[in-house]
């Protein structure tokens, strides 16, 4: 039987790159069962693969906004349900990454709230974070990497939310300021003046743990 | 210019450095940095430090994730997808198609309650008499022999009195209604009483001057706030009595 019924599917190609992830989703009318794949099964696909392209980014973004690995990790879940269940909302002619980071900065934002007890990662909780493992092959350079990382997230962990959220989508994930303003709501001038706190602050932090010149 | 005093005269130029440390200063102000930069010793050193500092900031981005991390993410939204799709989808009907189905129900409910009043009163008696008694206070004085089992549509005992005994009276006026709509709907049941028996043709048909009836009153609340629905059910050989708004709202 055909349904008439216009329901939203996640359009990705197979073999999906940075560029036509952009391009998210369309919209198309569900067809009936004569075709190869049911719809629901098909739909199912193409947002597993949609969930493929953007997981790093997001869980990336989500674990600077939130400090904790194991945060990151339900706020990010909670990001692509959230994608899931407002698709229809969803404006296909414009790219799909500035939405999907509103909502990572959203739920970010929601999460922190709702454990308001925990807060954001403490320094103390930072100072014993074990470095990730590298497979580098010189140990030395490893350590020092490591080591910066870590001081870069303990200066990000002092940082005011909406400070942090602009310097985090400009700096580690590498948008423009003008996608930075449209994402946070805010103008350019605001993002451009939180930015440079934001990177003042962790340099003065930086500063005082390497033994440098804070000023 | 002289960066002896940068405390105070320096400070502008440090978030011009940390702007132009990630490329985000408006070209009309690099040149004027590039200035500063080139008489302050302690600016071009300040800039380097942030230079570095932004590449320590950038290794977050290529900081690696576990894998199983993003396949344990897709695995648990993937399964809650799956349970949105099994919950039932709630439907949110407009209040006109609430108020039609309401209607509907109303109407069906009624036409029930009628059939089964209809079918009960022809098996046994119910409350048929004592409304024959006070339409005709005449008969009501003779005594009343006891009720058989099945008693017959019209009761034997009741004498067949003539019309002209009760058309010359003053009209017993009908008691306040204060039965249960089921009661009400068996009193006002015509098609029980056969039409050749004078007497009670004298009952169900209430003589002229009787008040009309009045109308049952049915009242729907639904969960919109403003949407009441009254349902007024009245015998067709009735006369149609207006139902004033006092009267709905008092229901």
């Amino acid at each position: 039987m055909a349904s008439e019924a216009a329901i939203v599917v996640f359009n990705v190609p197979a073999e999906v790159s940075s560029a036509t992830a952009r391009e998210g989703f369309s919209s198309v009318k569900a067809r009936g069962s004569d075709d190869d794949v049911a719809p629901k099964a098909r739909e199912r696909e193409d947002f597993e693969r949609l969930m493929k392209a953007h997981e790093q980014r997001v869980f990336r973004a989500a674990w600077r906004l939130l400090g904790r690995r194991e945060d990151a990790q339900d706020a990010a879940q909670e990001v692509f349900l959230r994608l899931y269940r407002y698709r229809h909302r969803f404006d296909e002619r414009r790219p799909l990454e500035p939405w999907l980071y509103r909502i990572t900065v959203n739920v970010c934002r929601d999460l922190r709230r709702r454990r308001r007890v925990r807060q954001t990662a403490s320094l103390e909780e930072l100072e014993e974070t074990r470095p990730l493992v590298s497979a580098d092959p010189d140990p030395g350079a490893a350590a020092r990497i490591a080591e910066e990382r870590r001081i870069v997230e303990q200066a990000l962990a002092t940082l005011a939310e909406k400070e942090r959220a602009a310097l985090v989508l400009r700096d580690v994930q590498g948008l423009s300021t003008a996608e930075v303003a449209e994402i946070l709501g805010s103008s350019q001038v605001t993002v451009r003046s939180q930015i440079s706190r934001a990177r003042l602050k962790i340099k003065k932090y930086r500063d005082r743990k390497l033994g440098g010149s804070p000023r | 210019m002289s960066c002896k005093d940068y405390e105070i005269s320096c400070e502008p130029y440090q978030e011009m450095i940390a702007l132009d440390a990630g490329g985000d200063l408006p070209a009309t102000e690099v040149e004027r940095l590039k200035r500063h930069l080139d008489s302050c010793a302690a600016c071009r050193r300040f800039a380097g430090e942030m230079r570095d500092t932004q590449r320590s900031v950038a290794l977050l981005a290529d900081a690696p994730v576990d894998s199983e991390v993003l396949a344990a993410i897709r695995a648990g939204v993937l399964r809650e997808v799956e349970r949105d799709r099994r919950r039932p989808i709630p439907v949110r009907l407009p209040p006109r198609a609430l108020a039609l189905a309401a209607a509907l129900i109303v109407a069906l409910g009624a036409l029930i309650l009628l059939r089964a009043n209809e079918s009960g009163t022809t098996e046994q008696q119910p409350a048929e008499q004592p409304r024959v008694a006070r339409t005709l206070p005449a008969a009501a004085s003779q005594p009343v022999p006891p009720q058989p089992a099945a008693p017959p549509l019209i009761p034997e005992a009741v004498p067949a009195a003539p019309i002209s005994e009760t058309a010359g009276e003053e009209p017993a006026p009908r008691p306040p209604v204060t039965v249960s709509p089921e009661t009400r709907l068996a009193e006002r049941r015509p098609s029980v009483v056969p039409a050749t028996s004078p007497a009670v043709t004298a009952a169900a048909a209430p003589p002229p001057g009787t008040p009309a009836a009045e109308p049952m009153i049915i009242k729907l609340v639904s969960e919109e706030a403003d949407l009441v629905i009254y349902w007024l059910v009245q015998s067709p050989d009735e006369p149609i009595k207006e139902t004033t708004n006092d009267e709905i709202s008092a229901v």
